[in-house]
């Protein structure tokens, strides 16, 4: 055995990976070369030190419940046991009807949806933004900016973003500001601001436009109400559970 | 790397069960099929989980993000986990949500060449103080200047113990790929730490 292969073999035989054979023959290499013999000892050393020094990092227990939390609420949205059926029952045929659901839903959503929204790019968007709406609720990761100050919420977005998002409260009407939160949506940070009405939970994405204002326009994907406006230079998506009316309202709120 | 060398890279087969062989693995295959069993099977593994990101981003924050992220993708594809190694399974999830993140994120240059070979013909010192004296700083920073596909390899083996197939089927390599890249990885965290050893008051 050579030492160049010799030095390609010296880290599998300390981490006990090579076969017998390779390795008594690297042994026996080893006890003849007093170089390859100290890069091994060097190597081994390495090894202590890391195993001994290294940081292992364990999870925060705050992680554990985020998750924990998380995995609840998205298995959670149907009944998930109900008592006799064997384990198999319980699941698949739920999935199934999801799956049907979901396609049914997209098939009428295409029917439903205007013209505009039935171009290629309206329904990667529509996709998108459902994906994230439906993210941001489930991973409770609403907000990375909490707060109900359009004063703090706005400044929080500099320097995150290549533009700044207008930024209002309208708790007076009904639209309470939770926070801000930055988003990716076709490739692109927008920015997302969230509020709360009633019990809906509604994700407002910004990011700059450069069309002409855009009226309304409504659709429904997945049992969310979507609509979108361009204004002012800015596009809006506001995206919620709750009924196409409020949304409505929250749309012309944002259009000020 | 000689082809001679190549032909002796025969390693011990893997003693674990491979996801991606669930015959071999027989009667234990855990069926995912409601939260309680995912979270039995692989919320165990969180610890894992959290340290692989925590050392591949860089940041506790993004860290508990790119896990949670990776457990929810890990339930959404649940019902192609076949049985097998579970950790594996979920830790190449981890991975890749860890890898999409920082390449949407990246900032700066990418990480510089790797130039490990450019002390490859000094050998170390022989009384391997420069390791020996590495503290946990130290070997964080050397760490932390690998590129990641090197610095997963060394912190899934040093770090987690994870075997070489382990490490192969969570980051999507062959066997041979993980011991050259550990092999290399080393070396050049031999190189950093003797430098550093050597400027930073050592000699």
């Amino acid at each position: 055995m050579t030492c160049e292969e010799a030095r390609l073999l010296i880290d599998a035989h300390l981490d006990r990976e090579l076969d017998p054979a390779t390795d008594r023959e690297l042994m026996r290499h080893l006890s003849s070369c007093a170089r390859c013999a100290r890069e091994a000892g060097a190597t081994r050393a390495l090894k202590t030190a890391l195993g001994a020094q290294a940081n292992y990092t364990p999870a925060p227990p705050e992680l554990r419940r985020r998750i924990e939390q998380a995995i609840n609420l998205s298995i959670s949205a149907g009944p998930i046991r109900s008592g006799r059926r064997p384990a198999a029952a319980r699941w698949w045929p739920r999935v199934a009807t999801a799956a049907i659901s979901g396609a049914i839903a997209a098939l009428l959503a295409v029917v439903l949806i205007p013209r505009e929204f039935r171009s290629n790019e309206g329904d990667f968007m529509v996709r998108e933004v459902v994906g994230a709406h439906v993210r941001s609720t489930q991973a409770s990761h609403l907000t990375d900016v909490t707060s109900t100050d359009r004063h703090t919420v706005k400044p929080w977005f500099a320097g995150k973003l290549d533009f700044s998002p207008p930024v209002a409260d309208f708790q007076a009407q009904g639209f309470k500001l939770l926070g801000g939160r930055v988003d990716y949506l076709d490739d692109r940070a927008v920015a997302a601001l969230i509020y709360q009405h009633g019990r809906h939970i509604i994700n407002v994405f910004i990011w700059p436009s450069d069309k002409p204002d855009q009226a309304p326009a409504m659709t429904v994907r997945s049992g969310f109400n979507i609509d979108r406006i361009t204004h002012a230079g800015m596009n809006y998506w506001i995206i919620s559970d709750m009924s196409a009316d409020e949304i409505e309202k929250l749309a012309a709120l944002l259009k000020g | 790397m000689g082809a001679a060398a190549k032909s002796s890279l025969r390693l011990v087969p893997g003693r674990r069960c491979s996801g991606q062989t669930p015959p071999a693995c027989g009667n234990q295959l855990p069926v995912i099929d409601n939260r309680e069993d995912f979270q039995r099977v692989f919320l165990p593994h969180l610890d894992a989980a959290y340290n692989l990101a925590r050392w591949l981003v860089k940041n506790e924050t993004d860290a508990q993000d790119v896990v949670q992220e990776a457990y929810l993708r890990a339930l959404r594809f649940s019902q192609s986990f076949r049985g097998g190694n579970a950790r594996a399974w979920l830790l190449a999830i981890v991975r890749n949500t860890a890898f999409t993140w920082m390449s949407r994120n990246r900032t700066g240059d990418p990480s510089a060449g790797f130039d490990e070979e450019q002390h490859a013909d000094e050998a170390p010192p022989a009384d391997f103080e420069f390791i020996r004296k590495a503290d946990s700083e130290a070997l964080r920073a050397a760490l932390d200047e690998l590129p990641e596909e090197f610095r997963e390899m060394v912190v899934l083996r040093d770090v987690e113990g994870f075997s070489y197939k382990e490490i192969a089927e969570v980051a999507d390599v062959p066997i041979g790929t993980v011991m050259s890249r550990l092999a290399r990885a080393r070396r050049r965290l031999k190189t950093a730490l003797l430098k550093r050893f050597c400027t930073g008051g050592g000699q």
